[in-house]
C-alpha cells in the first residue's frame, strides 16, 4: 500500500569508519576467511562467518533466528536488524542484552565484556576495557592496560597477602568454635544423663507414694493459714495502698503528657526554637518507648499473693520475725522488696521443713511409711521442678547448637567478643551474637547470620519510626574492626565490619570484581 | 498548614482598609463622588528620539481638609508590542518629618529594575500613535493597524482599552482607586475620607506582626480592573489552586501574593506560597489581555466572577509602593507571553543536563552515599544526570563549608560524577550563620539586611542565629562572586570543577522567628528601603546573584551555562532560575495539583518549573510513586525529592514491577529530550509554555479553558494525560478539536490507534500500571533519541528517530533545535542548528538552518536511524543513512487520499 524511495546520498561512511578501526584495533583472528567482527570475542568469531546468498552475495543470519537473513554488511552498521541484537555486537544500536556484551581484548590485562550502552559514549570505562576499545569511534580513550594491569597485580598481591594471614586466624577461630561446640555438646549429654536419672527417681517416688496411699490418707496436714493470714492481709493492704499512690502518680503523668502532647501538636515547627524542638523530639521519643504495664504488674502481684495464701494452708507453722523495713526509693522497688521479703520468709521457714523431716525420718527406717504425705508432695514437687529446669537448660543448649553460626560454627568462636569503635561523633559497641549499641542506646540484638551479614533487630524505638535495627556487612580482613556506619533509612543502620570470619580464598575473577582503579595514578 | 499563622484580608491592615473602602463605594453606587480626578491642564505629551509618553497629575481632595490637595504624578506610555504602561507616584513625600533617619520615605519604584530584562523599554514612536485630547478625556490610538484605543476619562477617572471599538479592559471601572497618602499620625483623622477605615494604619495587631513599627503609616494602593466579556482568568501564582482562577468574593478569600515559607501547604487554597508573579491573563477566543502589576509588596487580588455580567472584575491592593502596571493586549495568550517576555526576559536556555532526571533527597549523607547512588543508577540502568545535596552536607549549616568527616574530598567526588557526565547541585540559602568568616565579612562589609536601627538584622533559620545577605545591595554581587571563584583552592566549589550547580532555598526569605515565618517588614535594605517594599523581589535578587556568580565562575570553560533552582521567585526570575513548587506531600491530591500549578507557572512566563516527584513529606505508596514518575517526566524541571524522615525511594527501591515501570518512564523522558530541548529553545525566544494548557491550541473551544489535568509539550503536538488516580483502570482524554490524534501511549508507536472526533469531547481508554497516556496531534514532526545512555551528555552522538504525524490533509512539520547543550556558543558564535522538517505531498524535506559552518560540520557523525510516518497507516523508513546536519528530501507516494479521512 505504500512505497518509499530514498533520494539521499546513500553512503556508507559509518560502515567505512568502523572497518577502518577494526583493522587497527582488532587484528584478524585465526579464522582467515573474514575480517574479525568488532566486539566479538575470538572464540565467537566463527558465529560471524559470512555465508553465500543465492546471487553470490555475502549474507549472514541472526543468531537466535536464522530465518532472518541480512546482507553481510548489515553487521555493525549501527542499525538493529536482529531481534536478539546479534547483528550489532560492536554498536549500541540494539537494546542492551546482557547475553551480548562487547568484547575488549585488553591485551596485557584480562579481557573484558562491556555493556553495549557504554560504547562510544565518550566515557573511558577502564574498569572493563582498559584498552579503551569501547571508545573506538570517539577515540577518546588511550590504552591504559599496562598501568592498570600493574595496579591490579599490586592489588592482587596485597589481597592475597591479607587473605593468607586472615585465613590463618580464621582457621584458629574455626578450631576454637569446634572446641566450644564440643564442650556444649558434652554438657548437653551430661544434662541428658542427669535428666534420665532424675526422671527415674521421680517415678520411684511416685510409685512409693502410690503404694502407701492408704496409710498416708489418714494424716491431716496441719494448716498454718490461720497463723499466716493476718500477715498476708497486711501485705495485701500495703500493696493496695501503694497501688493507689501509684495511680495518683500515673494520673499526674498522664496530665503532664496531655500538656506536652498539646505542645507537640500545636507548636510552630517553622520557628526554630532549639529548646522547643529538642523537647518535642525527646518527648516523642519518650512516648515511643513508654511501657504502660504497671497495672498488669500489680495484678500479677495479687495473683502471687493468692497463690501464697493457698500454699501456706499446706505448710506447718513456725514463728517468724517481722523484718525491719527499709524505706525504699520508689514504689515499684518497695513493692518488689516487700514481696521478696515475704516470699523468702515463707520459703525459708516452711519449704525447708520437708528436708528436715526427711532427715529425721531416716533415723527411724523401720517406721512405715517413711514420709508424711506432705513430705511426699514436697519432694515430688521439688523433683519435678528440678526436671523442668534441666529440661529448659537442655533446650537452651539444643537451640544454641542448632543455630546457624555460619560454616563450621565460626561465630561460636567470637560469640563473647565485643568490637568497640568510634566513628564520627558516636561510639559503637558490637557483640557478634549479642547486640550493637550506639553511645549506650541499643541499636539491636543479634537475630541471624545470613549472606555474610549479621542482622540485629528490636533496638530502642525511634520516634516516628521503627525500632532501631542494623545490618552488619562483614568484609574479610585479619583484625576485627568497625569500618563504617551509615543510616540509609532513619534508625536503620548499616555497618561495615572487617573480620577474618568471612575470609575465603578469592578467585581471580572475584579479585578483579573488587579491584578499583586508582585514576590518579593513570 | 497552620493557616492561622498567615494573614487573610480581614486581619491585614491595608487589605482590610481597601476592602472596606471598596464596599463603601459599592454600596453608595452612583451617589458616590470620587475624591480623585485628573487635572486636565496638567496633561502633556513628552516626546523625543527614544521617549514618548503622556504625563499629568491626579489630584486627590481631602474632604476634611479642603485647602489641602494630594498631588499624584501620572505617566502613561505606549510600548512596543501593544503594551500600555501606567505609573502613579505621590509627590511631596520629601517633606516628611519622620523619626527614623535611615528610612527612604519615597514610594518604592524600583520593582521594575528587578523585574525587567532591560531598563530601556522600547517606546512606540510618536508617529505610530494618534493622540486626542479634550477637556474631559484623552485618548491614544495604537497598534499595527491602529486597532487599539486607550481612553482616559478625567472625572471620575477611568481608563478603557478598546479593541476594534469594543471595550476590553476598564481600569477604575468601580472607582476603587486608592492611594493612601502620607500624613502625620496625630492628624490622621483629618486625612480620612468618610469611606475610609483607619484599621491598623499605624500599628499591626496580627500575632507575630505586632512589633511592626509601620514608620510611614498607611501607604497602600488599590485599583480595580474589569475585563469585559472575559470569564477565564489565569496566572498570579503561586497558589495550590486551579488553573482557571476562582471567584474569591464568596469565600472572601482573595489571592495573596506574599512570598512565604508555607509549611505543609494545602491544596485548593488562595494562601500565599513561596513565589509570586503578578501577571494575570484574561483569555477569550478572539483576544487575550495581560495585566502585569509591577509591585513587590504584600498584595491581595480579589476576583469577582459572581456578577451577572459576562465580565470578570478584579481588585488589586498592595501594601505600599507606586502604582505601576502594564496592560498587554493581543489576539492569543501566546502573543501575551511573547510581549511579556520582551519586558521581563525569556527563560534562559538551560544546560541540557538540567532537562534530565534529578535525584535529590534530604539528605545523601556522605561521599560514599552519593557515589553509591551514582553507581546504583547504572546497575539498575536508570538514566540520570544530577544528584543533589541538601543542607546536611555543610558543617553545622554554615554555607560554603563541607562537613569534613563526611565529605573529605568534594573535588574527588565531583570528578567521579563527571566521569559519566553527572552533575552535583548543592544548596546555599541566604541566611548565613553568625560567628564564622562568611557572616563576619557580610557584617563587616555592611551588606546584610538591616533592622530598623540600620544594624545587621539577626534572626533564626536552619543554622540557628543568622544574618541575611542583602542582595539588593550592588556590593553583594562581588562578595558573592568571591565565594564561587574559579580557584583550585576553593574547596566549596570542588576546586576547578565545572559540574557543580546551585540550589537557592529559603529565599522568601524564610525567617523562623519572624512574622509569618519571614522578615520583619520594617527591616531595611540597601537604599533605605523597607523590607515591606521589596519583599517579593528579595528571592529573585538572591538567585540572580547566584546565577551571575556562576556565569563568571564558568566563563571561558567548556561548560558555561549554570543551573540554579530557586524556591522564591518573582516576575523576571525565569531569566536565571528554575523553580519548584516547594514542600508538597506524598498524597494523590498533591500529584494532581502539581499539574495546574506548573501550567500556571508556564502561563506566566516561568516555564522551567516542577514539583517534587514522590512528594516531599511522607512515604508514597509504590503505586503513587510510580504514577508520580510517569507524571514527573513531563515536568519541565524533573526532580525526585524526599524529606529526611521519609524512607528511601530511589527508583530501584519499590522493586518489581514498579522499578521497571519507572525505568520505562525515565527512558521515555530521555528519548524525548530533543522535544523538550527544542521547546526550551522556542520558549527562550518567545516565552511560550513548555507544559502548555490545552486551551492554547483550541481558543475557539471554551470547554477547553478549564482543562487542567492534560497538556501539550511545547509546540510538539504531544498531548499528555497522566494517570493521577489510585487503582485507575481507565482514563478519559479530552480531544479539543477535530484534528487527528494518534495514540502515542508510552511513546509506543507499534500500534497505530487514532482518534478523529466530529466535535470536541472525551474519549475513554483502558490503562494499566504501565501506561502513560499520550497522543500526538496530526500535523507535527518530532525527533527522538531512543537509545539508553547513562546521562544526557553521553547521548550526544546517538542517532535520531524522526516521527512524522500527518494531519487530516496529509501535512506535518516540526523543528529540532541542537547545540552543544553546555556553552554559550549558540548565542555568541551561532553554534547551533535548527532543523526544519516538513511533510507534504511532495514528500519529506529537511532543511538545516545554521550560521556556523564549522559547528554544522562537527555534527556530521550524528545520523537519523529511522523515520516513522504515521497516518491512519504507518510507514517506517529504516536506516535511511541520513545525517542530522544536512538537507535532504525523500519522495513518498502514499496510496491513500488524505482529504477522504
Amino acid at each position: 500500500e505504500s512505497q518509499s524511495e530514498s533520494s539521499s546520498e546513500s553512503s556508507s561512511e559509518a560502515v567505512q569508519a568502523v572497518s577502518e578501526v577494526v583493522s587497527e584495533v582488532v587484528p584478524e583472528t585465526a579464522a582467515e576467511s573474514h575480517p574479525a567482527i568488532i566486539g566479538v570475542s575470538p572464540e565467537d568469531q566463527d558465529l560471524y562467518k559470512p555465508a553465500t546468498g543465492l546471487n553470490g552475495q555475502k549474507i549472514w543470519r541472526c543468531l537466535s533466528d536464522p530465518s532472518i537473513v541480512l546482507s553481510y554488511d548489515q553487521i555493525n552498521d549501527d542499525y538493529c536488524d536482529c531481534p536478539d541484537g546479534s547483528d550489532e555486537p560492536g554498536t549500541n544500536a540494539c537494546p542492551y542484552n546482557p547475553e551480548r556484551k562487547f568484547y575488549c581484548r585488553n591485551e596485557g590485562h584480562i579481557p573484558g565484556h562491556i555493556e553495549n550502552y557504554k560504547l562510544n559514549d565518550g566515557v573511558c570505562d577502564y574498569d572493563i576495557c582498559c584498552d579503551g576499545s569501547d571508545e573506538y569511534i570517539t577515540g577518546k580513550c588511550e590504552n591504559k592496560c599496562p598501568q592498570i594491569h600493574q595496579q591490579f597485580e599490586e592489588y592482587k598481591k596485597s589481597v592475597n597477602k591479607d587473605i593468607e594471614k586472615s585465613l590463618q586466624i580464621k582457621q584458629q577461630l574455626i578450631e576454637e568454635a569446634q572446641a566450644k561446640r564440643k564442650s556444649s555438646e558434652d554438657t548437653l549429654n551430661e544434662l541428658k544423663e542427669t535428666l534420665a536419672k532424675k526422671k527415674a527417681e521421680l517415678e520411684r517416688l511416685k510409685k512409693e507414694f502410690e503404694e502407701n496411699k492408704d496409710v498416708l490418707e489418714g494424716e491431716v496436714a496441719e494448716s498454718v493459714f490461720d497463723e499466716l493470714s493476718p500477715h498476708i492481709e497486711e501485705l495485701s493492704s500495703s500493696v493496695r495502698s501503694y497501688e493507689k499512690k501509684l495511680e495518683t502518680q500515673e494520673s499526674k503523668i498522664l496530665h503532664l503528657e496531655k500538656i506536652l502532647n498539646g505542645l507537640v501538636q500545636h507548636y510552630n515547627p517553622n520557628f526554630n526554637d532549639a529548646a522547643v524542638k529538642d523537647s518535642v523530639s525527646k518527648f516523642q521519643e519518650y512516648i515511643s518507648n513508654k511501657e504502660v504495664e504497671v497495672g498488669e504488674e500489680l495484678s500479677e502481684t495479687h495473683k502471687v499473693l493468692e497463690v501464697l495464701a493457698k500454699k501456706s494452708k499446706s505448710i506447718s507453722c513456725t514463728p517468724y520475725d517481722r523484718p525491719d523495713v527499709i524505706e525504699p526509693q520508689t514504689i515499684k522497688s518497695l513493692l518488689q522488696q516487700r514481696f521478696t521479703f515475704y516470699a523468702q520468709l515463707i520459703l525459708a521457714n516452711f519449704l525447708q521443713k520437708p528436708a528436715d523431716a526427711r532427715e529425721s525420718s531416716a533415723l527411724f527406717e523401720e517406721k512405715k511409711p517413711a514420709k508424711s504425705a506432705t513430705e511426699y508432695n514436697e519432694e515430688i514437687e521439688s523433683l519435678e521442678k528440678e526436671i523442668k529446669s534441666i529440661e529448659s537448660e537442655i533446650s537452651i543448649y539444643e537451640e544454641d547448637l542448632a543455630k546457624d553460626y555460619g560454616a563450621k560454627d565460626i561465630l561460636r568462636a567470637v560469640a563473647s567478643k565485643r568490637v568497640n569503635g568510634k566513628i564520627g561523633e558516636y561510639s559503637y559497641s558490637l557483640g557478634f551474637t549479642d547486640s550493637i549499641s550506639q553511645d549506650g542506646v541499643l541499636i539491636g540484638s543479634f537475630v541471624e547470620f545470613k549472606d555474610n551479614k549479621l542482622i540485629y533487630k528490636h533496638g530502642a524505638k525511634c520516634w516516628n519510626g521503627p525500632s532501631r535495627s542494623a545490618d552488619v556487612e562483614l568484609i574479610c580482613g585479619p583484625q576485627n574492626k568497625l569500618l563504617t556506619v551509615s543510616e540509609p533509612e532513619k534508625c536503620e543502620y548499616l555497618f561495615e565490619l572487617i573480620t577474618p570470619i568471612v575470609c575465603e580464598n578469592f578467585t581471580e575473577e572475584e579479585i578483579l570484581a573488587n579491584f578499583k582503579i586508582d585514576y590518579n595514578r593513570l | 498548614v497552620k493557616d492561622y499563622l498567615f494573614k487573610n484580608c480581614e486581619n491585614s491592615g491595608f487589605c482590610h482598609r481597601n476592602k472596606h473602602y471598596a464596599d463603601q463605594i459599592s454600596s453608595l453606587g452612583s451617589e458616590y463622588k470620587s475624591d480623585y480626578s485628573i487635572d486636565a491642564n496638567s496633561v502633556e505629551v513628552i516626546s523625543g528620539p527614544d521617549k514618548f509618553f503622556i504625563q499629568g497629575q491626579i489630584v486627590k481632595v481631602l474632604p476634611n481638609l479642603p485647602e489641602e490637595k494630594v498631588v499624584l504624578p501620572l505617566k502613561i506610555s505606549v510600548l512596543e508590542g501593544n503594551n500600555i504602561r501606567i505609573q502613579v507616584d505621590e509627590a511631596k513625600r520629601e517633606a516628611i518629618n519622620i523619626a527614623n533617619k535611615f528610612i527612604n520615605h519615597q514610594r518604592y519604584n524600583e520593582t521594575s529594575n528587578w523585574a525587567f530584562v532591560n531598563q530601556e523599554l522600547q517606546y512606540v514612536k510618536t508617529e505610530d500613535a494618534d493622540l486626542k485630547k479634550s477637556d474631559t478625556k484623552f485618548s491614544i490610538t495604537y497598534g499595527k493597524s491602529k486597532e487599539y484605543v486607550a481612553e482616559l476619562e478625567f472625572y471620575p477617572i477611568k481608563l478603557t482599552v478598546y479593541h476594534l471599538g469594543e471595550a476590553q479592559v476598564v481600569v477604575n471601572d468601580r472607582g476603587f482607586l486608592n492611594v493612601e497618602h502620607w500624613r502625620p499620625k496625630d492628624a490622621n483623622a483629618d486625612h480620612l475620607s468618610p469611606q475610609e477605615s483607619d484599621f491598623n494604619m499605624f500599628q499591626d495587631d496580627f500575632k507575630d506582626s505586632k512589633e511592626d513599627s509601620l514608620p510611614l503609616g498607611p501607604e497602600s494602593i488599590g485599583l480595580d480592573f474589569t475585563f469585559k466579556n472575559f470569564r477565564n482568568l489565569y496566572g498570579i501564582p503561586e497558589h495550590a489552586d486551579t488553573l482557571n482562577l476562582k471567584d474569591t468574593t464568596e469565600s472572601n478569600n482573595p489571592y495573596r501574593l506574599f512570598n512565604v515559607d508555607i509549611f505543609e501547604y494545602e491544596t485548593d487554597s488562595r494562601l500565599p506560597m513561596y513565589g509570586s508573579i503578578p501577571l494575570l491573563l484574561a483569555v477569550k477566543p478572539a483576544l487575550s489581555v495581560g495585566l502585569f502589576w509591577i509591585n513587590s509588596a504584600d498584595t491581595f487580588i480579589n476576583v469577582d466572577k459572581s456578577n451577572s455580567t459576562k465580565d470578570s472584575k478584579t481588585h488589586w491592593v498592595s501594601e505600599n509602593g507606586v502604582i505601576d502596571f502594564i496592560i498587554l493586549i493581543g489576539s492569543t495568550p501566546a502573543e501575551i507571553n511573547k510581549n511579556y517576555g520582551a519586558i521581563t526576559g525569556y527563560t534562559q536556555l538551560p544546560p541540557l543536563f538540567s532537562l534530565g532526571y534529578h535525584q535529590c533527597r534530604w539528605n545523601y549523607n556522605d561521599e560514599k552515599d552519593v557515589l553509591d547512588i551514582n553507581s546504583l543508577m547504572d546497575q539498575h540502568q536508570i538514566p540520570y544526570d544530577t544528584i543533589w545535596l541538601d543542607i546536611e552536607y555543610t558543617d553545622s549549616k554554615k554555607y560554603f563549608t563541607w562537613q569534613e568527616d563526611k565529605f573529605p574530598d568534594p573535588e574527588g567526588m565531583l570528578k567521579e560524577l563527571d566521569l559519566t557526565g553527572r552533575n552535583l547541585v548543592v544548596i546555599i540559602d541566604p541566611h548565613i550563620k553568625t560567628g564564622y568568616d562568611v557572616s563576619n565579612q557580610l557584617e563587616k562589609k555592611k551588606i546584610c539586611m538591616n533592622d530598623p536601627s540600620n544594624s545587621s538584622y539577626h534572626g533564626h533559620c536552619w543554622p540557628g542565629e543568622s544574618v541575611w545577605i542583602d542582595t539588593l545591595n550592588p556590593s553583594s554581587q562581588s562578595f558573592w562572586d568571591s565565594k564561587f571563584s574559579w580557584d583550585k583552592k576553593n574547596k566549596f566549589t570542588g576546586g576547578e570543577s565545572t559540574n557543580l550547580h546551585l540550589w537557592n532555598d529559603m529565599n522568601e526569605p524564610s525567617v523562623f522567628n519572624g512574622p509569618e515565618t519571614s522578615s520583619p517588614k520594617d527591616n531595611l535594605h540597601y537604599g533605605g528601603w523597607e523590607h515591606r517594599s521589596v519583599h517579593n523581589i528579595y528571592g529573585l535578587s538572591f538567585h540572580e546573584a547566584t546565577f551571575n556568580s556562576l556565569v563568571k565562575r564558568l566563563d571561558g570553560h567548556t561548560r558555561e551555562r549554570p543551573f540554579v533552582l530557586t524556591r522564591s521567585y518573582f516576575a523576571g526570575s525565569q531569566r536565571t532560575a528554575a523553580m519548584w513548587t516547594g514542600d508538597n506531600m506524598s498524597k494523590w491530591e498533591y500529584l494532581k495539583i502539581s499539574i495546574p500549578m506548573i501550567l500556571t507557572s508556564n502561563v506566566v512566563g516561568m516555564p522551567f518549573s516542577g514539583a517534587d516527584v514522590g512528594g516531599f513529606f511522607g512515604n508514597p505508596s509504590k503505586e503513587l510513586l510510580t504514577r508520580w514518575y510517569q507524571t514527573g517526566i513531563w515536568y519541565p524541571f524533573f526532580r525526585a525529592h524526599a524529606h529526611i524522615d521519609s524512607r528511601r525511594r530511589e527508583p530501584w527501591v519499590p522493586g518489581e514491577p514498579y522499578t521497571s515501570v519507572i525505568r520505562e518512564a525515565l527512558n521515555l523522558r530521555y528519548s524525548l529530550l530533543p522535544v523538550f530541548y527544542t521547546a526550551f529553545y522556542e520558549s527562550s525566544t518567545n516565552g511560550s509554555p513548555i507544559m502548555k494548557p490545552i486551551f492554547y491550541e483550541s481558543l475557539n473551544n471554551l470547554e477547553s479553558y478549564s482543562i487542567e489535568d492534560q497538556f501539550f509539550i511545547g509546540s510538539s503536538g504531544l498531548m499528555v494525560k497522566p494517570v493521577t488516580d489510585e487503582n485507575a483502570n481507565d482514563i478519559t482524554i479530552y480531544i479539543p478539536d477535530t484534528e487527528i490524534y494518534y495514540d502515542f501511549t508510552n511513546g509506543d508507536l507499534s500500534k497505530v490507534g487514532w482518534y478523529n472526533v466530529r466535535k470536541p469531547g472525551y474519549i475513554r481508554k483502558d490503562v494499566t500500571l504501565h501506561d502513560i497516556p499520550v497522543l500526538i496531534k496530526g500535523g507535527h514532526i518530532i525527533a527522538r533519541k531512543e537509545r539508553y545512555r547513562r546521562s544526557t551528555k553521553l547521548m550526544a552522538n546517538d542517532p535520531y528517530t524522526i516521527v512524522v504525524a500527518l494531519d487530516k490533509y496529509g501535512h506535518a512539520e516540526g523543528n529540532i533545535y541542537i547545540d552543544d547543550g553546555e556553552s554559550f556558543g549558540y548565542s555568541t558564535s551561532g553554534e547551533s542548528i535548527n532543523v526544519h522538517i516538513k511533510y507534504s505531498k511532495d514528500g519529506l524535506t529537511a532543511h538545516v538552518n545554521g550560521s556556523n559552518k564549522e559547528y554544522i560540520n562537527s555534527l556530521g557523525n550524528i545520523g537519523i536511524e529511522k523515520i516513522i510516518i504515521i497516518s491512519p497507516f504507518k510507514l517506517i523508513i529504516e536506516n535511511p543513512k541520513l545525517k542530522i546536519n544536512s538537507d535532504w528530501s525523500i519522495q513518498i507516494i502514499l496510496d491513500i487520499e488524505h482529504d477522504e479521512l
